[in-house]
This record gives C-alpha cells, sequence and structure tokens, in this order.
C-alpha cells in the first residue's frame, strides 16, 4: 500500500503491533529481535509513527460488553445544509467515540457506548430530536465474525 | 472486576508509555508490580475483556484511501455461513451481524479496506460472487468526522 516516507522497520514494526503486542518486561526489546533493530531505534520509530497518527494509541482494544456497557452503531440521513450542525451535536456526545462521513444517502454514521442499554437508547432518541434529520437508525451488534484490523504493511516492504 | 484491575484498565486506555520497562511504568502508577500488570493484561486478555492488545492504526494516515463500509443482506440460515467466510478475507477488517431496522433492512455489515475506492469495489464484488449475495450496499468512508477511544470507568459512577 503507497504511504509516503514509511521505512522498512516502521512497516514491520506495523504489522506486528496491531494485534500482538508483547506482554513481557522489555516489550520493546522484543520487537527489536523481531525486527532486526535496536530497542532504541524501535522506541523512535514508534515515537515517529504515533506523532503522524498512523499509531493513534498503544492501547488495548476493550470488549465493552464485558465491562458492562452497551453499544450501537447509529446512522442518519443530513442534507448539505443541516451536516455541519448536526454532526457539531453529534460529537459533543462523549458516548459517540465514533464517527464518520459516508457516500450513501445515510451519510452520518457514529458510535454510542454506554453504561447501559437506556442511556444508549436515550441518547438515539435525544440526537434525534435536536438533529431533525428524520429518524436515526440503531443497529446493535448481534455477532461479532471479526475484529482484527489487519493491513498488510509487509507487502509494501517486499 | 476489583478496584484494582479499573485503576490498571484506566492507566492502560491512556496508552501505554513509549519506554524501555513500561508495564513497570504503568504499575508504578496504579501501586502495581511490573510482574502483576503483565499477569493481570494477560487475564484480561483471556477473559476476552481485552479484545485486541496492540496499536490502532490511523487508516488515512497510513495511506490506506479506499475504505468502504458494506451493508450486506444475508437470509437469517445463511448469516453464520456468509459472515465466517467474509471473515476469512484479509481485506476485511471488521464483520459483524446487527440487528436491521426496517428502514435499512441490511443484517452484515463489513469493513474492506484497499490502496484506493476502486481496487476496494472489485474485492467487494469479489466478496458479493463468492458467497453469491448480490443484495448489497456499498458506503464509502468520505471522512473522519470523530474518532475517539470509548474511555470506560467503574460502574460506581454517577450512572450516565
Amino acid at each position: 500500500m503507497p504511504k509516503p516516507g514509511l521505512t522498512s522497520l516502521q512497516r514491520r514494526l506495523l504489522q506486528v503491533v496491531q494485534c500482538d503486542f508483547p506482554l513481557v518486561s522489555r516489550p520493546f526489546q522484543q520487537l527489536a529481535e523481531q525486527t532486526g533493530a535496536s530497542e532504541e531505534e524501535v522506541l523512535t520509530a514508534l515515537r515517529e509513527l504515533l506523532q503522524r497518527g498512523v499509531i493513534r494509541e498503544l492501547a488495548p482494544i476493550f470488549d465493552a460488553d464485558g465491562l458492562g456497557y452497551h453499544s450501537t452503531l447509529a446512522a442518519l440521513c443530513a442534507p448539505e445544509p443541516e451536516l455541519e450542525r448536526a454532526v457539531a451535536l453529534i460529537n459533543a456526545y462523549p458516548e459517540v467515540t465514533h464517527n464518520y462521513l459516508r457516500a450513501h444517502r445515510y451519510n452520518v454514521w457514529f458510535t454510542v457506548t454506554a453504561p447501559s442499554q437506556a442511556a444508549v437508547a436515550r441518547i438515539i432518541a435525544e440526537i434525534q430530536a435536536r438533529a431533525g434529520c428524520g429518524p436515526v437508525l440503531s443497529l446493535p451488534t448481534q455477532r461479532r465474525f471479526k475484529i482484527q484490523v489487519v493491513f498488510d504493511f509487509a507487502e509494501e516492504a517486499r | 472486576m476489583e478496584a484494582r484491575d479499573w485503576d490498571l484498565l484506566m492507566r492502560l486506555q491512556a496508552g501505554l508509555p513509549l519506554c524501555p520497562r513500561p508495564y513497570q511504568e504503568v504499575g508504578r502508577a496504579c501501586g502495581l508490580e511490573e510482574s502483576e500488570v503483565i499477569a493481570r493484561v494477560r487475564r484480561f486478555r483471556e477473559e476476552g475483556l481485552i479484545r485486541r492488545w496492540g496499536a490502532r492504526i490511523g487508516h488515512l494516515q497510513a495511506g490506506i484511501r479506499g475504505n468502504v463500509m458494506v451493508a450486506w443482506q444475508v437470509p437469517e440460515h445463511r448469516v453464520e455461513e456468509v459472515g465466517s467466510a467474509f471473515a476469512q478475507h484479509s481485506a476485511v477488517s471488521h464483520c459483524y451481524e446487527r440487528q436491521a431496522p426496517p428502514e435499512f433492512p441490511f443484517n452484515l455489515y463489513t469493513m474492506v479496506h484497499a490502496p484506493d475506492l476502486a481496487v476496494a469495489q472489485e474485492i467487494v464484488e469479489g466478496l458479493s460472487r463468492m458467497v453469491g449475495v448480490s443484495a448489497y450496499e456499498m458506503l464509502p468512508t468520505l471522512s473522519e468526522l470523530k474518532k475517539a477511544s470509548p474511555r470506560f470507568s467503574p460502574p460506581a459512577g454517577d450512572g450516565r
């Protein structure tokens, strides 16, 4: 995949740290051994990837359900003149963690995560009332088949 | 989960520090030995409280420009088979079955990532042929309006 300015060490690192970050005393030393670099080089490379936003954060993805939280994926149709206002009011909710603009009649897609089903429903209802863009769809997850974001960065390194 | 676990979880949410012994650093902040931090994180993983332990990638920043959500209409009795087949594909990062509202009767959702949109589209057409499901809609990502990590806190809060 064409990415301006990723070093081959950075690509190799991205491949490994996406889903299998080492659980050992010196994880960056282990990554260094895996990628043929020094611990210091690995730390520097990761620091730069974080700075550039290629890596968002080096943090676990928690299972919201397992922690007693509830979530849903929601969508609405916001016509161009309404879009900016609708997005601002949606994003102002701390319970909204992701929001994407999509090329579709349902153009605004966001996730709501809250400690109870009632809280999720209340936020959806509030957004529907305040946005004034018609019904807000709510599509809670029934089953997960895959949640592993694995892009083939190594391919580019060849 | 005990209070210590929540404490550790809240620290981990902030991201692992980039220093030679990050688990020691995290442990220092919440009164745990390095080995205990590692053991607890391992336990969170085993119990499924941590679904993935690694870096979150910024797609656009990583040069991945063809990002498409695909909403599929799959007959109930085929969801298991089709969902499992999609999950095998390397361009598919997420595959979820969702409760479909009447206004939008699509029950299976995948995220497909490719260097650009044309390639992503070809992959989606390939997926459609592979499982023989032709009722689908593509929803390409135009931009990211918000992307934060959910911040979890102990249930003792104000109930919100």
